[in-house]
């Protein structure tokens, strides 16, 4: 017999052992939860990392591009190829856009891997053929679009209905061994533009949540990716048809001005035969009258000049003849010019240089004696009595001024203001002066056009000072 | 020079044509007015030889580029000064015309036949 002294130690003994074992047991299990949890945790924390890296790795490799085919082709490779789908059972993606006109849903690219390849060869159809009409709702490429929803499915036939029959997709789908397929839609602005097809060889509860988040934010921006290059072709067209338009508008300015010359020519040319006595002498009468007529047919002539000019100038087709050229030289010249027209007018004209300057200047020489000469005709058009001064000075060792000062009528404030805009004439001279109201908005284009400087100061009754500045070439 | 010197005048516009004759015969030369660029290829191909062309861009059947080309590529032909008379102002135009080698590009309304015909003389009284 036992003695129960022992038994009872036993029992205690027994007792205390399971209380032991127990809590051992606990701290272990409780230890082992941790880790469990941590690594979950560490898990769930890494793919959250993985996910933003994989969507901006997408998206750095398709909204980098703006040609939609290009796009095309780069979307379906991304997912099995940059972000290594290919190793985890993704074997098909394929692209398809709605043809809104042809109420489709058309298949526009797809990775070519073997499965695909496959597929297609032992189903005997053309990729780009396949066209899915919206009205087909078993599609599942019409449901997801119509929808805006991912779907998934087991049977390949629900992506390709009413194409051939079901059983051809299903025995396909047997042999090459694609077990799930995955469809998203493409959304952008909250409409539909078409879905991407996703085929796996792994079953539906392998896919895990991560793998879903990535290929719906890559879808997502495979959505704006399209949409941009949509945009972007459409901008290029209206581009395209804009600089086509502008091209044809220039052509007619080109030739509208030249067959508005020629009459004129016509007109100007014999006229200046009268007066170079070819006809023989013409009495004094009819000779002033005939020099009306070509003053008319000259201020037209210069009308459709200017016209053509400011058309050139502002849109950049002038083309220069830039070169270094001492502007004293341009200066003398244009000033000789009107030497003979200011004394008949009886007014006092002069010429000032500062001693010593520098006068270099990277100019069309052509363009500034244009310059030059609008503003000295325009000073004497405009003064019928006292002087205009012609002066060139260096307000600064890199500027060179060109003033023009006369005792005319003078202009308001507000008429300076408004001086150089398009087809501008103050008031104070209209109606008694001809002119085309171009001729210093012309001025002030080419002087900017030179990096320069342009300006007037006038009183009303008392005359203007007209200037510009130039940089100095070294 | 032992003969009236020579030109032909290419100008399409017909008030322009007979402008310039009157004016280039008054001044002592012996004139032919070509109407279009096929025009001037032939009177090049039938008769003597011109001292000086003076030519329109703007023609029909051939352009002045066209024919400037054509006359240029003609050995004998190749070295007849030609002044191009235009209201045509396209620098494109210009530059191409200046490559074929010409005496001068002049705007049509900026000169009075008188200026044209001084001009031609004092190119001619310069060889």
């Amino acid at each position: 017999m036992v003695p129960q002294e022992l038994v009872t130690l036993f029992i205690i003994s027994s007792f205390f052992a399971a209380i032991v074992f127990f809590i051992v047991y606990y701290i272990w299990s409780q230890s082992k939860n941790n880790r469990a949890l941590k690594a979950k945790i560490l898990d769930l924390s890494s793919h959250g990392n993985k996910t933003v890296a994989s969507l901006w790795k997408v998206n750095k490799a398709i909204l980098s591009s703006l040609d939609s085919g290009d796009i095309s082709h780069k979307v379906v490779n991304v997912v099995l190829n940059e972000l290594d789908y290919l190793k985890i059972g993704y074997r098909i993606s394929v692209l398809t856009l709605i043809d809104r006109k042809k109420k489709v849903i058309k298949r526009i690219s797809f990775s070519p891997t073997s499965e695909a390849l496959e597929i297609l060869k032992k189903a005997k159809v053309e990729f780009h053929a396949i066209e899915i009409p919206l009205s087909a709702k078993q599609n599942l490429l019409v449901k997801a679009v119509e929808h805006k929803k991912e779907y998934i499915t087991h049977d390949m036939s629900d992506l390709f209905y009413p194409e051939k029959t079901r059983e051809v997709w299903r025995q396909l789908q047997l042999q090459v061994g694609i077990k799930t397929s995955l469809v998203y839609p493409l959304v952008i602005k909250d409409k539909s533009i078409g879905a991407m097809i996703f085929s796996l060889t792994k079953d539906e509860q392998d896919i895990n949540d991560y793998e879903k988040s990535i290929l719906s934010g890559f879808t997502d921006a495979v959505a704006v990716a399209l949409e941009h290059a949509n945009l972007y072709q459409k901008l290029d067209e209206a581009n395209k048809s804009l600089k086509d338009l502008d091209k044809r508008k220039d052509e007619f300015i080109s030739v509208a001005a030249h067959e508005l010359r020629a009459p004129l020519t016509a007109v100007k040319g014999y006229l200046s035969m009268i007066f170079d006595g070819d006809g023989g002498k013409v009495p004094k009468q009819i000779d002033e009258y005939l020099h009306g007529a070509l003053e008319g047919a000259e201020r037209e002539i210069r009308l459709v000049n200017n016209m053509l000019n400011v058309s050139r100038i502002e849109e950049n087709r002038l083309i220069y003849q830039m070169g270094k050229i001492k502007l004293i030289d341009v200066v003398k010249q244009a000033f000789d010019e009107f030497v003979i027209s200011a004394k008949e007018k009886g007014l006092d004209f002069g010429l000032e240089i500062e001693e010593n300057i520098k006068d270099l200047v990277y100019v069309d020489k052509d363009r500034i004696y244009e310059v030059i000469t609008n503003l000295i005709s325009n000073a004497l058009k405009y003064s019928d009595k006292g002087s205009i001064m012609v002066s060139l000075s260096n307000p600064s060792h890199n500027l060179i001024k060109f003033t023009i000062t006369d005792t005319g009528r003078g202009m308001t404030k507000e008429e300076q203001q408004k001086l150089f805009a398009k087809f501008y004439r103050a008031n104070s001279s209209a109606g008694t002066v001809m002119g085309t109201g171009l001729g210093l908005y012309i001025t002030k284009l080419l002087i900017e056009k030179f990096d320069g400087t342009i300006g007037v100061e006038s009183e009303l009754g008392r005359g203007s000072i007209f200037w510009f500045k130039l940089p100095i070439s070294q | 020079m032992d003969h009236k010197p020579r030109i032909i005048i290419v100008e399409d516009d017909t008030l322009l044509s007979k402008m310039y004759s009157t004016k280039f015969v008054a001044e002592g030369f012996d004139v032919l007015a070509a109407l279009d660029g096929e025009m001037v290829l032939q009177f090049l191909h039938d008769k003597p030889t011109p001292d000086f062309i003076i030519m329109d861009m703007m023609m029909p059947k051939l352009s002045g580029v066209q024919v400037l080309e054509q006359i240029r590529n003609t050995p004998e032909l190749a070295k007849i000064p030609v002044l191009i008379l235009s209201n045509l102002q396209d620098p494109a135009q210009i530059h191409k015309a200046k490559e074929l080698g010409i005496v001068e590009y002049l705007i049509k309304a900026n000169y009075t036949p008188s200026q044209i015909a001084g001009f031609v003389k004092n190119y001619l009284a310069k060889r």
